[in-house]
């Protein structure tokens, strides 16, 4: 059992307790004696500004979130998936084709303090405020030599704008 | 000591005085090359004066002038005594863990924090992460706490740490947290908001996570017990702290001091010794920082050649400008030229060769796994272009202009695979014995220690015997009496040393008449250290009373020792003579035209990656 299982636990009743608008924890992908996988459908909050202008309003995103043996000292593991038929990958500038996004959060800004529900809070701000239907820059270079795991890959965050 | 070397070696010291004389024309076209050389002379002298050298001290070792510091001197020097002068300024609203903060903050720049406190103190303060009210950072037991880190509510009472923000947290998630990040060097700021831990208050939780590891039970699992004393509770309730507690000891600033020398080396090197921390500053004016990834190419003539030996606090010795051992006589480019060759037989060397490209400016290797091809080195942060290793600057928007087939590169690199499958022989012939001396520096340092440890022993046994007689008797031998044996130690390991480099120098080197005379001079070094060597193995080898023995070949160690300390000098001296005057000339070319083919291999495969 993870070092931390009861924060750990905390977090997940209280996904699925109160689920934040747009954001539904899907149970069957998540063992509940494990404890060390979630799998979240990931839309833009229904009832929020700009919602029916933005790019991602009718989509449904897969997001993972693979939760480390140093949680939540350490930041979790997380991409999104586009294993399941029909998902895909949302058409961003810091999210990469294989999932991978670059965030600081997920990187240096990660505390102890932050928990899975400000990841997901903070991705789903990142996808509101975006309007370029774009892939990063280097998206294909990357891609081609990117490790499996988003964490290993040390992301330069220079761009603040989107 | 022997009237017979000295004879020798005076003998080729007018040898090449002559020369200098027949070849003085040459130098005459430029003074100031004559002036350089009499002001090192100078620093030479004033060099022996300080510092009372060993007796194997020579000229070309004695060239670099230069500081060793401690990582504490260098905590005192550049941050804590900035910190104290900014408190005799008496800064308004500042104690000094807040004017330590705020130094750490703005990378130490006095300037820096004293116009932020004057100019706009509130933004200057939320900058830093100082609280605007009183500090009030507290260590507390609660009953019953949740603490939003761990949400382990199974003690009733737990200890939790807060700062003024009052963002509490209980004191194994906090120890757990800084000590995770006390590594980057960078301030540590509550999890929850901005404001920055004080270093005295970090270190607490240091010292904690030592203890833990120390009694082996783990963080993670035993809720242990965080013991306030007295005088820490003082130190946490936001007095200053005491001038009195050894600051330069504190873990978070003994990170920063790495990172500031990092990211900002100056004249700063570390000592490359294995677990050493201290370090050497250059004060020789001839040299800076820069001078090693420009390589030879602003370098002039005078400088390639000059190899600058330090010694750091823990007297390791090493060279300053490439940070491996004593390699005299051989210049620094080459000898990073023949570890180069040396390893390019094992697959290592060829994986690194393959993968991995050093970073224009510190030299770091670094492997590319993934993200684009403008690389920031994680050491000194310098941003280049992974296919050119230019400054990323220059490229601009543009991203790949640098992409251009030239195949005048390609020539050069056929070039240089043939010229290296004709070296080969050669270099196998010199290799052979340059290794056969590492290996016997290995089984001297063995023997050495044994010889060593035999000596100990009987002089514990003389001092008992003593004491038991409590007779002063004259024939028994004192601790001075013995030390002759460590210095012949150290001159023999010394010695080796610098005959397994003469093998490389002897590779590199073009035959002429005064090559001639090197290899001469290297023959006497090598009998002479053999001749030392054996005496060691001798005495190792025989089980009883060694000791005798040790005391009767004194005379015989302590001349050879002082020969081999002699041959030595005049060896690297000759050598340096020679290079200085053209005399000796080294074959190889420059270290970068020798690693451009290399280079541009690597160019080719990224190139087609990149299509």
């Amino acid at each position: 059992m993870h070092t931390f299982h009861k924060r750990i636990l905390k977090e997940f009743k209280r996904l699925q307790k109160n689920p934040l608008p747009g954001i539904t924890i899907k149970p069957s992908e998540t063992d509940p004696n494990d404890l060390s996988v979630f799998v979240f459908d990931i839309t833009l909050p229904p009832d929020s500004d700009g919602v029916l202008h933005s790019i991602y309003r009718s989509d449904i995103y897969q997001l993972r979130i693979k939760i480390t043996d140093d949680y939540p000292v350490d930041s979790p593991e997380v991409q999104f998936l586009n294993s399941h038929p029909g998902s895909k990958i949302p058409l961003h500038p810091h999210i990469y084709s294989n999932g991978h996004i670059c965030l600081d959060l997920l990187g240096s800004g990660w505390t102890p303090a932050c928990s899975m529900e400000s990841i997901l809070l903070s991705i789903q701000s990142m996808l509101s405020t975006n309007e370029l239907a774009e892939r990063p820059p280097d998206d294909q270079a990357y891609v081609r030599t990117a490790p499996l795991n988003p964490k290993k890959t040390t992301f330069d965050y220079h761009d603040d704008n989107v | 000591m022997s009237d017979s070397d000295g004879n020798i070696s005076e003998d080729l010291e007018f040898d090449y005085d002559d020369d200098e004389e027949v070849s003085f024309s040459e130098f005459t076209a430029d003074e100031n090359e004559i002036d350089l050389v009499n002001k090192f002379e100078e620093e030479v002298y004033i060099k022996k004066d300080l510092k009372k050298e060993a007796p194997s001290a020579n000229r070309l070792q004695a060239r670099a002038k230069y500081k060793a510091w401690s990582l504490e001197e260098y905590i005192n020097h550049f941050f804590i005594s900035k910190c104290k002068k900014l408190q005799s300024m008496k800064l308004p609203n500042c104690d000094f863990d807040d004017i330590l903060i705020m130094l750490h903050a703005k990378n130490w720049g006095e300037e820096s924090v004293i116009n932020g406190c004057y100019d706009n103190p509130t933004k200057f303060f939320e900058d830093c992460g100082l609280p605007l009210r009183k500090r009030n950072n507290t260590f507390e037991v609660v009953k019953n706490f949740l603490c939003p880190i761990c949400c382990s509510d199974d003690d009733i009472q737990t200890e939790t740490y807060s700062l003024t923000c009052n963002h509490k947290f209980c004191v194994a998630c906090y120890t757990r947290y800084v000590v995770g990040l006390v590594h980057e060097g960078k301030l540590i700021t509550c999890p929850e908001c901005k404001l920055s831990i004080p270093h005295g208050d970090v270190q607490k939780f240091v010292n904690v996570y030592n203890e833990q590891q120390q009694s082996g039970s783990s963080v993670l699992n035993s809720p242990f017990k965080f013991v306030v004393d007295d005088a820490s509770k003082a130190f946490v309730k936001g007095s200053p702290i005491k001038t009195t507690i050894d600051l330069s000891s504190f873990e978070l600033l003994k990170y920063a001091a790495k990172r500031n020398i990092d990211s900002n080396p100056g004249n700063f090197k570390y000592c490359p010794a294995p677990d050493c921390m201290h370090l050497v500053e250059l004060l020789s004016p001839a040299k800076d920082g820069r001078t090693e990834s420009e390589n030879g190419k602003t370098m002039d003539e005078e400088n390639i050649y000059k190899v600058p030996i330090v010694t750091c606090p823990k007297s390791h010795e090493f060279c300053y400008s490439c940070q491996f051992e004593n390699h005299l006589p051989l210049p620094c480019w080459l000898v990073k030229a023949w570890i180069k060759k040396c390893n390019d037989d094992s697959e290592t060397a060829n994986w690194i060769d393959a993968h991995t490209q050093s970073c224009p400016k510190c030299d770091s290797q670094i492997e590319k796994n993934g993200g684009c091809n403008h690389m920031t080195c994680s050491t000194c942060a310098y941003h280049f272009c992974w296919i050119c290793l230019e400054e990323w600057a220059k490229h601009g928007h543009q991203y790949y202009a640098c992409n251009r087939f030239d195949p005048d590169t390609v020539n050069a690199a056929q070039k240089y695979k043939k010229s290296k499958r004709l070296t080969l022989k050669r270099y196998i012939f010199f290799y052979s014995r340059f290794s056969v001396h590492e290996t016997s520096m290995e089984g001297d340092s063995k023997t050495l220690k044994k010889v060593n440890e035999k000596m100990t022993k009987y002089m514990n046994e003389e001092s008992k015997r003593r004491n038991n007689a409590e007779v002063s008797s004259t024939n028994s031998l004192s601790w001075i009496d013995v030390q002759f044996l460590h210095d012949a130690i150290r001159q023999l390991t010394n010695g080796r040393k610098t005959l397994k480099w003469t093998y490389v120098f002897a590779f590199y080197l073009s035959k002429s008449n005064f090559s001639e005379i090197f290899e001469q001079m290297q023959d006497y070094l090598n009998k002479t250290v053999e001749d030392l060597s054996k005496i060691f193995e001798e005495i190792y080898a025989k089980k009883k009373d060694s000791s005798n023995l040790i005391m009767q070949n004194k005379l015989d160690i302590i001349n050879l020792s002082n020969l081999v300390a002699q041959r030595q000098e005049k060896m690297i001296e000759f050598a340096f003579t020679g290079l200085e005057q053209k005399l000796l000339r080294l074959e190889e070319e420059k270290p970068e035209s020798s690693l451009e083919p290399v280079q541009t291999q690597t160019q080719g495969q990224t190139k087609r990656k990149q299509r």
